[in-house]
């Protein structure tokens, strides 16, 4: 699950009419054509999905739709697309409300204090990006039914260790660059302990908050092979619903409406940080 | 004191990984071992492992070829395109927009939709006309499996790199530059030496992460040979009981070898002149 | 390896901005010479450093270097090596492949290269850390390394970007010792921009003011203390004595009575503006010699402290030992020497003349406020 945010809008620093930077002919040419080649590349697998959403009848060979129409919509619909979103959307949020406030914590721990063997306790936390998932899902799979646990929690305590690395992570770079000046300067103002936390504390650590947030989500929704062997196949989650409709053939246009349910969510997500990054610097500056 | 309230601050994030990753370990090595079966008394045997071995070399062999492949264009995919974002303007920010359109795409999803483009009735096949389009999807190469894994990694490589090089690269570029390093030797001896520590980082999670992830080479794959994660859901998901300590085994050997390739990278980082 | 510098015309705008960083800099540096480019924050004065280097793109004017305009060339071509206030030495190479990175991307052998960056160690005094991390060294021996870096790469001009402004005193003051130690050896043409007079002085031997991305003056060091064309530059570089009179038959009239003028000070008749830096003053007891004055206040400023005199309705500001023993209200007695004396034809300010004890902490910030 090799997902990260990008980073704020404001460490970006523009180089205007840098001298470096100023095109000199062929310089130019080969920075559009490789400007071109990787904007096609980025963009060439949305094509054929936003097609498909939208066809009612595309038959081979053609290069477009015979027919357009939202009938896919009706049929992804009849699958249990809403039931299934909902479930997707409990997992993901479950996920997140449990692996961001423990990465908090513990990328708190790991930058101002040294907990007794750091180097293990870390390694622990970190250690999901380098176990392939299914490999801890199939030894959980055992033990939860042994303990007779739900799978809907089992679902959840797996995917908010996966989360964590990114979490702790995303959170911890942003205690490394963190000014304890600022929380000082608050006590020294006559502010209680509980006060530095919630008006100074976590308004800073706000955006860095966000980003772990985000990514615990992405990593509760997008998960496929966690949800089929924790859950036995008993909560269909929307990847679930992709995977058996990419697996049969002759349904291409319910197949992308559901992939596009399964991409909005995050995305609308990403477009909300973005726009709200960009809305808070138009007003500082 | 401040050790004990550290130690209490990492304690619920280290207990569940404690249960996930230990727990979830050791039980899948019990069960390849014999000691959870299903029905019947735990006996400690090699049977599973003797089973699989046949099958292991091209297992692995194949799931490394596809980990590589995909990691290699992913890293170079990525460094252009954190090029190009470095150098701003129109062409930066529209790559910087068109690279962040991949993330929140499940895996999963991106690879259905690198179907819909590659496949033998995909998008592409109508647009080029049908008669000589090669099998992308399925086909011997894994072409579609390499494809979506790159396409979305790439994107991820290249958050990476720019978040490194942003708030650094521009000064060190440019006191390279008065050096009297022209373009490629400023590439060569400072953008790509300051990027390597985050392409390394980088390279070793998409590695990784692709060798051991199941849905979209059980997509856009063939039936036969399997990668290893496809493998092994095979058995764990077929009928007969036996096959389970046999999904099992697999799951340890391909834990074994991630792990393996996640510590020889970070031996081979160490190495590499790094930044605080 | 030095070369003479010539700017011309030199406008740069930033874009979305309406006034220029540079509205028109015309300024000759010769070989082997160091001018100090001197002005507060905002002045345009690292604005005119980057676009001479290259990094920025100017809209008018020209840059000629040893004869050579600069503008089809690209920075890594012009022979033009910069240190800048942040030692910026490349973490993924020590101390020596630092030094030797400019022969390296020439295409010089490795072993060639490093020989070569030893011999520029050794001229920073540095020679036995060349195999250390960059990161190990303090901000000092960065910021040596990094001029050696510069100087290695045998620069017709080395810029300097206020390059000790981040070191404490004493390291500033060995580091002009060094620079001083370098154009002895190498006499590489310097330009070198800083906020700080003193550091101007102590290294450079002409100073190019600016002000508002315009040249205010460039002169000799002494010249622009003692001559300067404008009350600007006058109250930029620190004066603080402004009388207002008039000008005739080469002496000047005010409430400080009839001063003869040096001759070349001694211009046309008319009103006029008397200027003198308050060093330059001596400040007697009342039974000395001079201009009868009272004290109205003392501040001490380092080893000597700057008094607020009266005389009639004029304040001035002289600077006095801390052995001659004043305090508010005690007469003293001052000497103005002929020499020091400098005639403008401008009125002084409402905002200057007469102005407090306070406006002596840094003349140059209290204009920047002015100014915006």
């Amino acid at each position: 699950m090799a997902v990260i945010l990008p980073a704020p809008a404001e460490s970006r620093k523009e180089a205007t009419r840098n001298g470096l930077f100023a095109s000199r002919r062929l310089g130019r040419w080969g920075r559009w054509l490789l400007v071109l080649a990787m904007t096609v590349w980025f963009l060439a697998p949305l094509l054929p999905l936003a097609l498909w959403f939208f066809a009612e009848r595309w038959s081979f060979p053609g290069i477009l739709p015979q027919e357009w129409g939202t009938g896919a919509v009706q049929e992804a619909l009849a699958q249990g697309a809403v039931p299934a979103f909902g479930r997707s959307l409990g997992v993901a949020l479950a996920v997140m409300a449990v692996a961001t406030p423990m990465g908090l914590l513990a990328a708190r721990a790991f930058a101002f204090h040294r907990p007794h063997g750091a180097g293990f306790l870390s390694a622990l936390v970190f250690a999901p990006l380098a176990l392939p998932p299914f490999a801890a899902a199939f030894g959980l799979n055992v033990l939860f039914l042994r303990l007779h646990l739900p799978p809907m929690f089992g679902i959840v305590l797996v995917l908010a260790v996966y989360a964590l690395p990114y979490t702790t992570f995303t959170l911890r770079v942003a205690y490394g660059a963190y000014e304890c000046g600022f929380e000082d300067e608050a006590r020294m103002l006559g502010a209680s302990r509980w006060r530095v936390l919630s008006r100074v504390h976590l308004p800073l650590l706000a955006p860095a908050l966000m980003r772990a947030a985000f990514l615990a989500f992405l990593v509760g929704w997008s998960d496929y092979v966690v949800t089929l062997l924790v859950g036995g196949g008993t909560l269909v989650t929307v990847p679930l619903l992709v995977a058996s409709a990419a697996a049969g053939t002759g349904n291409d246009a319910m197949l992308s409406v559901l992939s596009v349910t399964a991409v909005l969510p995050p995305l609308v997500l990403l477009l909300g940080a973005a726009i709200h990054t960009r809305r808070r610097l138009g007003v500082r500056s | 004191m401040g050790n004990r309230k550290a130690t209490l601050l990492v304690l619920p994030a280290t207990v569940i990984s404690f249960f996930v990753v230990v727990g979830g370990l050791l039980a899948a090595l019990m069960q390849s071992l014999g000691l959870l079966p299903f029905a019947g008394p735990p006996t400690l045997n090699s049977s599973a492992y003797l089973t699989v071995a046949p099958d292991l070399p091209s297992a692995v062999a194949l799931s490394f070829g596809i980990a590589a492949a995909s990691t290699l264009i992913a890293v170079i995919f990525g460094f252009v395109t954190a090029m190009l974002v470095m150098r701003g303007r129109f062409g930066g920010r529209l790559i910087a927009m068109v690279s962040t359109w991949s993330i929140p795409f499940p895996h999963l999803v991106g690879a259905a939709s690198m179907g819909l483009l590659l496949g033998d009735a995909g998008f592409l096949a109508r647009i080029f006309g049908t008669d000589s389009w090669p099998e992308l999807v399925g086909g011997p190469a894994w072409i579609a499996v390499i494809a979506a894994y790159s396409w979305k990694e790439s994107a991820f490589v290249a958050l990476v790199v720019t978040g490194v090089l942003l708030t650094r690269a521009t000064a060190y570029d440019e006191t390279a530059a008065l050096l009297g390093a022209g373009r490629l030797r400023r590439l060569r001896h400072v953008l790509v030496p300051l990027s390597l520590p985050a392409l390394g980082v980088s390279a070793t999670i998409v590695f990784v992460y692709v060798f051991g992830s199941y849905e979209v080479a059980w997509l856009l794959g063939r039936p036969y040979p399997e990668p290893l994660p496809v493998m092994a859901l095979r058995l764990f998901s077929s009928a007969s009981l036996s096959s389970r300590p046999e999904a099992a085994a697999l799951a340890v050997v391909t834990t074994i070898v991630a792990l393996g390739a996640a510590g020889l990278a970070a031996l081979a980082l160490r190495r590499v002149p790094l930044w605080q | 390896m030095s070369a003479t510098l010539v700017i011309e015309d030199l406008i740069t705008t930033f874009p979305g901005t309406v006034r220029p960083a540079l509205a028109g800099i015309s300024l000759e540096v010769r070989a082997g010479s160091c001018t100090a480019v001197l002005g507060p924050s905002g002045s345009g004065k690292s604005t005119l450093l980057r676009s001479v280097a290259g990094l920025e793109v100017p809209d008018a004017g020209r840059v000629v270097l040893g004869g050579t305009d600069l503008a089809p060339i690209r920075p890594e071509q012009r022979g033009i090596s910069l240190v800048s206030q942040r030692p910026l030495l490349f973490p993924h190479l020590n101390v020596l492949d630092n030094v030797a990175f400019a022969a390296r991307v020439r295409g010089v052998p490795r072993r060639e290269a490093r020989r070569d960056a030893a011999d520029f160690l050794d001229v920073v005094q540095l020679g036995d850390l060349g195999n250390r991390r960059a990161t190990e060294l303090s901000g000092g021996q960065q910021q040596r390394v990094a001029l050696a870096r510069a100087l290695a790469a045998r620069p017709g001009l080395l810029l300097l970007d206020e390059p000790f402004s981040a070191l404490d005193p004493g390291l500033r003051t060995s580091m002009h010792d060094l620079l001083a130690e370098v154009r002895r050896q190498l006499s590489p043409t310097l330009l070198l921009v800083t906020h700080d007079r003193d550091e101007a002085v102590a290294v450079a031997e002409r100073v190019a003011l600016l002000g508002n991305g315009c040249l205010l003056q460039h002169a000799a060091v002494q010249e622009i203390y003692t001559r300067p064309v404008s009350l600007e530059v006058n109250r930029l570089m620190g004066g603080l004595n402004e009388v207002p009179g008039t000008v005739r038959g080469g002496r000047h009239e005010s409430e400080l009575g009839s001063l003869a003028l040096p001759e070349d000070a001694a211009g046309a008749s008319g009103p006029g503006t008397l200027i003198f830096r308050q060093e330059s003053i001596m400040v007697s007891g009342v039974d000395g010699p001079g201009i009868p004055a009272i004290v109205s206040a003392v501040k001490p400023q380092g080893a000597r402290r700057i008094l607020t005199v009266q005389v009639g309705g004029q304040l001035l500001h002289a600077e006095a030992p801390w052995a001659l023993p004043v305090a508010q209200g005690t007469p003293v007695r001052l000497q103005i020497p002929r020499s020091a004396l400098w005639v403008l034809p401008e009125e002084p300010t409402a905002t200057t003349t007469g102005s407090t004890p306070n406006a002596t902490g840094d003349a140059i910030d209290q204009l920047v406020t002015d100014h915006v």
